[in-house]
């Protein structure tokens, strides 16, 4: 037989919670099964608080309280250099993020340049300082004797015994 | 509200209001006052949680801790005690669990070495409250605390909800709940849980 499972929680908590329930008193004269639920309850309570009764009279050892007094003691003393601890963890947290951040992403972080088209009298200008190659030379093929004579008299000649200086001439040396 | 266990409420526990303001002021040494009329009861309590004097001993100086670091939300619409005991039940949950960790690791060393007394050695009272308390912690952990404040520390429902922080209705629910499990454990009492 199972108990009314409307009476279930009203049992449980008049016998444990302490409810004070009137009509509980009637439901439980007529019906058996709830009957033996309540004896269940009571049981268990019963159980319960015959083991807190018998809970061993033990005393809190001396350790507990100098222990935990000098725990507390030593706490109070060094707050500061707790609270320091934090701080410091957090800028070293901090860095450490910020150097995983530049490193990650260098082109966002790298300082800026400007980007600015040269003029001609700065190229030339620049190629005046430029050592002669043969890539100059090949680009200026299109050019005409006079023209590349004109350019090539700006370079000095390469100091060494065996290197000649070139000249519009030795270009029709080249292959 | 009518005490389940009128004998546990003999104790005189009360505080002076000065002494807990100065303690809430984070004055070790108030604190340490406030404390020393409950270091026994706690530890009886944390004792009988854990079964062992090493361990009841830890737990309770965890509790003091816990409740060191957090008197300042102690608003006294509970008991002092009661609002310790709460402490204590939380520490004791994680407990169980690291236990419950090193249990799984450490059986097939107890297989080997078993070296806890049979149960032919040990009392019949001995084995009975062994069990409930394996029932209470076989419980889910808000059940347990519902339960354990009621039946071991004798708190009303409205004193349990204060220091639970919920409502009577969330208390009685769980209660009830708690009960209901209790029953069927002790159904399979044969069983080990």
């Amino acid at each position: 037989m199972k108990p009314c499972r409307a009476f279930k929680k009203r049992i449980a908590l008049a016998i444990v919670g302490g409810d004070n329930d009137p009509g509980l008193t009637e439901h439980l004269a007529d019906c058996a099964a709830c009957r033996v639920y309540a004896d269940e309850m009571r049981a268990i309570s019963a159980e319960h608080i015959e083991r807190a009764n018998q809970l061993p009279k033990a005393e809190a050892p001396l350790r507990l309280r100098t222990g935990f007094a000098n725990t507390l003691r030593e706490r109070q003393q060094r707050p500061l250099t707790l609270h320091w601890r934090w701080i410091t963890a957090g800028a070293a947290a901090t860095a450490l993020a910020i150097l995983v951040y530049l490193h990650s992403s260098p082109s966002k972080t790298a300082p800026k340049t400007t980007t600015v088209s040269k003029s001609p009298e700065i190229e030339t200008a620049a190629a005046a300082i430029r050592e002669p190659s043969y890539a100059a030379y090949h680009r200026r093929l299109s050019r005409s004797p006079e023209e590349l004579e004109v350019a090539l008299s700006r370079y000095e000649p390469i100091a060494g015994p065996s290197s000649e200086p070139f000249t519009a001439l030795s270009l029709a040396d080249l292959p | 509200m009518q005490s389940l266990n009128p004998a546990l409420n003999d104790i005189g526990l009360s505080y002076e209001p000065d002494v807990l303001a100065r303690a809430q002021a984070r004055d070790p040494d108030a604190f340490c006052e406030l404390c020393r009329p409950y270091e026994d009861r706690l530890f009886r309590q944390a004792v009988a949680l854990c079964g062992d004097h090493a361990m009841a001993e830890d737990l309770a100086q965890e509790t003091l801790l816990q409740a060191w670091k957090s008197l300042r939300r102690f608003n006294g619409r509970c008991r002092l005690f009661t609002w310790f005991c709460s402490i204590m039940l939380h520490r004791y949950q994680k407990l169980i669990r690291r236990k419950r960790t090193v249990l799984v690791s450490d059986e097939a060393l107890g297989a080997l070495a078993d070296q806890r007394p049979s149960p032919a050695a040990t009392s019949e009272s001995n084995d009975r409250a062994a069990l409930l308390q394996r029932h209470l912690d076989a419980l889910p952990h808000k059940q347990r605390q519902v339960l354990y404040l009621r039946f071991y520390v004798d708190n009303s429902l409205e004193q349990i909800a204060a220091a639970l922080a919920c409502s009577v209705g969330t208390v009685k629910s769980r209660l009830f709940h708690g009960l209901e499990n209790l029953r069927k454990m002790r159904g399979l009492k044969h069983l080990d849980f």
